[in-house]
């Protein structure tokens, strides 16, 4: 069952959408911050779905007018067709509204897509032979009209299912009454048409136009309101237009494409039918509170729909086959770009285009394809691999950024490569930005503060990378701001790795002691259990009023099963506030792994807070190991060290990390 | 009787004049086809009110309320988006007297911490023209401390931004006008919001602890090699880690703080303040 469809603007505005359940905004909303944003793939998915909660979502891009288009459903149900159907409302919602969002920078436009998704969806699902898997929600099935619901349709053996009736009974009615202020004035005979009409079979058109006239709107319009008759004769009207027209309608089908877009002469007419398709569509949404918030249309657009009908009722076949002209040129305007760049097109024309393209390489104003940012995305390419960026982040990333690039244009006299640098940087600096505040200070007072217990903070890491020399430097840092300073030696397997830290403790003791600083080194000797010792040490920092206790673990090789099996067990035991991994800035392909192999040691429910890049001082501008490991695991840098001083350590500075990786 | 000297090109004999005038329509064309392939993408427009604030506080939903003057349904924007108002879009509802007297664009941005350097760029290029700056927060997220973090680390560096770009332009000229910054908490329609006045003793509060761990923290990598970034400017008076809104006046940060609500169309307060500093 499809729970919800939405079509979003990057800018963040819902176009259109369609809810058969209510669905929170907040998950499309993660998968918009995590997917699109922090480009972070759940695991398997190779970015193709995303699950929240009981949901799974799907989506596809419309990077040309900006668009995306989310499906949600819930995870049990296994929809073959989703895809598709996310792949044809693309089609069709650009080639219908497509011109119109362009110019629209971003905002609200109004779009009557409804009965062009009911039919997309309808035939997806009868290709797939499946019965209706979207269910009715708001219409109840107790409503006595939709009894005679089959009967009102010509072509109803087409339809395995019909579509579900509009919202039809007193309620819908009495809704749109209170919506509209023009209907109260006086009473309209049409409201009354709906009980007759619950016992006569009907047409969801002919309801919908029952619904039209009931709410009684735009009073500017006579000749609108003239068209609608009386009562009685609405059902009967329209059930026979549809016939009287089906000669016409067979003749404009291999027209369909298009020509379709183009009015014809009798404008009101065709109005009147949008209005009718408009309220129907209105009546068959399932989700109220959206619809209310949606503002009644003003006009329809005219150049958004077609001049299919000059009377008559509205017919889901005429849908069927102006989706299918739709679709069909939309596909054959893709094969033609294919062909195009394929070879010379051969005539004038090409020769022309051909001639404009090259001058825009130069000028400007050029619309990207993948192929125009090759060349220049493989140099980006090289050169971030020069700056020891590992190959599979930089492979994404730079897939990720020609993707972007896909439909946008240069500016005046801009060249391909500056615009694709410009886009590398951009997506060099949101990797490297964090999403949460990284200020430790703060985050320690507000701990002591307000939960009056020790502030743990552990630090993780492979072998030899400056676990031990880190720690101590953030120690000083700490001193320096008059915190208690625990430090518990927690790497109870290589030997000399206590020493080493009594030593750093001693040689901090000496530094803080005229500052009133106090540091304290916990040591239970070799052999023990880590994860006791560091619990312990914990309650002994609480019980004697240290602010924060910094844990050394022992070294281990991120893909050394036992050792980083033992990780999750610490995680509980002490569980730090912070669980900080040393890398080393030198270390090159390897970075990736490491950062998701001890990203991932700790359960389920926990993750690393944040990485120290140690002896980012031996590798000039080759800074690229932060990208790697930021990339692989989007968790944040917290922490470099740059030399072998206490005080040899910084805070990340975006600006200038992107500024080495660029030069 | 002399006749003017003649090429062959491709066996086609071609006159100097010919010649000259072709190869002047090489040259040109190019760079009127450029402007107009690319017309008006460089230049921003004038009088920009510039939309920031964390995400999800209502900014998008703000900006769709002023334009089509309902609450329409919205998810995290990815992109900035800048939309030109008419004047009415700011008349108090109900009323038809325009506020202002010329159109205006609204720049709604996203609010997402790894997207917030369009805001804070709108407000440091001198070039870019920001006549204010709406800070849009959602006062009912305001009682856990993650969420009062985030919403202060993003207003500090709002400010931070003023008010280098006041710095930056009183430099090198005499009368620069600040800008003005309004703090608006929304989403007073629901029950756990935070009144305004609440809100704004906790920004300050906040905003002064950060200022404080600012001054005290690590130096941050790179600092100190180029001289042209001054990374060691801080918010307000350097004398002191107490910030006020009184006290950030002179540094060319003018601050009001209104509640309202987009989804009670509660939001005449925020209109005239954008209308006023349109004005101005
Ligand atoms: N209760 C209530 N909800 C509101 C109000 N204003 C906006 N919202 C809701 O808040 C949510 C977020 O609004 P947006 O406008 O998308 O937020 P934003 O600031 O643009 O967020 P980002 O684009 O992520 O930066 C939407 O679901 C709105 O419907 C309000 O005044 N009251
Ligand atoms: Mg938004």
């Amino acid at each position: 069952m499809l729970d919800l469809f939405e079509v979003i603007t990057t800018s963040g505005v819902v176009l259109w959408s369609k809810s058969y359940a209510p669905v929170k905004p907040s998950i499309i909303n993660s998968l918009i911050s995590d997917v699109f944003i922090e480009e972070r793939n759940q695991p398997g998915s190779d970015g193709k779905w995303f699950k929240k909660d009981s949901y799974t979502l799907k989506w596809t891009l419309a990077a040309d007018v900006g668009l995306v288009f989310v499906a949600v459903y819930q995870s049990l149900i296994h929809l073959t067709w989703i895809d598709e159907l996310l792949d044809q409302v693309k089609k069709l919602f650009v080639a219908l509204y497509g011109e119109k969002i362009k110019a629209s920078t971003g905002t609200k436009i109004q779009c009557h897509f409804d009965q062009y998704f009911e039919a997309s969806l309808r035939s997806l699902e009868r290709q797939a032979g499946g019965a209706a898997t979207t269910r009715p929600t708001n219409v109840s099935t107790d409503d006595p009209s939709s009894d005679g619901n089959g009967g009102g349709f010509s072509d109803g053996d087409e339809w395995s299912s019909p579509p579900p009736m509009p919202g039809v009974n007193n309620t819908g009615i009495s809704d749109f009454q209170h919506r509209t202020p023009y209907s109260s004035e006086k009473p309209n005979p049409l409201i009354e048409v709906t009980p007759s009409a619950t016992s006569a079979p009907v047409s969801p058109a002919t309801m919908a136009q029952a619904l039209l006239q009931a709410s009684g709107r735009r009073p500017g319009r006579p000749r609108r309101n003239r068209k609608s008759a009386g009562p009685s004769s609405a059902s009967s009207t329209h059930a026979s237009s549809g016939e009287e027209r089906s000669p016409a309608r067979l003749s404009n089908k291999p027209k369909r494409g298009k020509e379709m877009r183009i009015w014809g002469e009798d404008g009101i007419a065709a109005e009147a039918n949008d209005e009718r398709k408009l309220d129907y569509s209105a009546g068959i949404s399932t989700d109220d509170e959206q619809d209310t918030l949606r503002p009644k249309p003003e006009a329809i657009d005219q150049d958004t729909w077609g001049t299919r009908t000059n009377k008559g009722d509205f017919l889901l076949k005429d849908l069927d086959y102006e989706i299918d002209g739709i679709l069909k040129q939309a596909n054959s305007a893709e094969n033609n770009e294919e062909t195009n760049r394929k070879g010379p097109g051969g005539i004038a024309s090409g020769l022309v285009g051909g001639a404009m393209g090259y001058l825009r390489n130069f000028v400007g104003g050029k619309t990207l394809t993948r192929e125009d940012t090759e060349k220049a995305i493989s140099g980006v390419m090289t050169h971030l691999l020069e700056k020891n960026v590992a190959r599979e982040a930089a492979v994404q990333i730079c897939d990720s950024v020609q993707t972007s690039l896909v439909g946008q244009k240069t500016g005046s006299f801009q060249s391909i490569e500056s615009l694709v640098k410009l886009a590398m940087e951009d997506a060099l600096r949101k990797i490297l930005t964090p999403t949460t505040s990284l200020d430790l200070l703060r985050e320690i007072g507000q701990v002591r503060e307000t939960e009056e217990r020790p502030y743990v903070i552990s630090v993780v890491g492979v072998n030899g990378v400056g676990k031990s020399t880190n720690l101590s430097k953030i120690s000083f840092f700490l001193l320096q701001n008059k915190l208690k300073v625990l430090i518990a030696a927690c790497d109870t397997f290589r030997s000399g790795a206590v020493e080493q830290l009594r030593v750093h403790a001693r040689n901090l003791k000496e530094l803080s002691e005229r500052e009133g600083g106090v540091v304290e080194l916990y040591e239970k000797g070799y052999g023990k259990d880590a994860a006791n010792i560091a619990k312990d040490a914990v309650s002994y920092a609480g019980t004697n009023g240290f602010d924060v206790v910094l844990i050394d673990t022992a070294g281990r090789r991120h893909n050394d099963q036992r050792l980083m099996s033992s990780l999750e067990k610490f995680a509980k035991f002490a569980n730090p506030d912070k669980i900080l991994m040393v890398g080393e800035a030198l270390v090159g392909s390897d970075s990736v792994q490491q950062a998701r192999n001890f990203n991932a040691a700790f359960g389920k429910e926990r993750k690393l807070d944040g990485f120290i890049i140690s002896k980012c001082d031996t590798v000039g501008d080759m800074v690229g190991t932060l990208i790697s490991m930021v990339f692989a695991t989007g968790i944040p840098v917290v922490f470099l060290g740059v030399g072998q001083n206490y005080t040899d350590l910084r805070t990340l500075n975006v600006k200038w990390a992107v500024g080495l990786l660029m030069s | 009787m002399s006749t003017l000297p003649t090429f062959e090109i491709l066996g086609f004999p071609v006159s100097l004049p010919i010649l000259i005038i072709s190869l002047l329509a090489v040259v040109i064309i190019p760079i009127i086809l450029g402007k107009l392939l690319t017309s008006g993408s460089k230049t921003g427009p004038s009088s920009v009110i510039l939309l920031a604030g964390p995400r999800d506080a209502g900014k998008t939903s703000l900006l769709l309320y002023l334009q089509e003057k309902t609450l329409i349904p919205t998810q995290t924007s990815t992109t900035p988006a800048i939309v030109k108002l008419p004047p009415s879009a700011l008349s108090p509802a109900g009323s038809e007297d325009d506020g202002s007297t010329k159109p205006f664009h609204l720049k709604d941005t996203p609010g997402h911490p790894k997207l917030r350097s369009t805001a804070i760029n709108t407000i440091i290029q001198p070039t870019e023209s920001c006549m204010g700056v709406v800070y849009v927060l959602d006062s009912a997220v305001l009682s856990t401390q993650a969420r009062i973090t985030d919403t202060t680390e993003y207003l500090y560096e709002l400010l931070l931004a003023i008010q280098k770009r006041y710095a930056v332009l009183s430099e090198s000229n005499t009368s620069t006008e600040p800008i003005p910054l309004l703090i608006a908490c929304n989403k007073n329609d629901l029950f756990t919001a935070l009144p305004s006045t609440k809100i704004s003793n906790l920004l300050q509060t906040e905003l002064s602890r950060m200022k404080e761990t600012k001054r005290k923290g690590l130096l941050g990598a790179g600092a100190g090699e180029n001289d042209d970034e001054d990374l060691d400017l801080v918010l307000g008076d350097e004398a002191s880690d107490q910030i006020t809104w009184e006290g950030l006046k002179e540094f060319g940060v003018e601050i009001s703080i209104q509640s309202g609500s987009v989804k009670s169309g509660n939001i005449d307060g925020w209109k005239s303040w954008m209308a006023a500093c349109l004005d101005a």
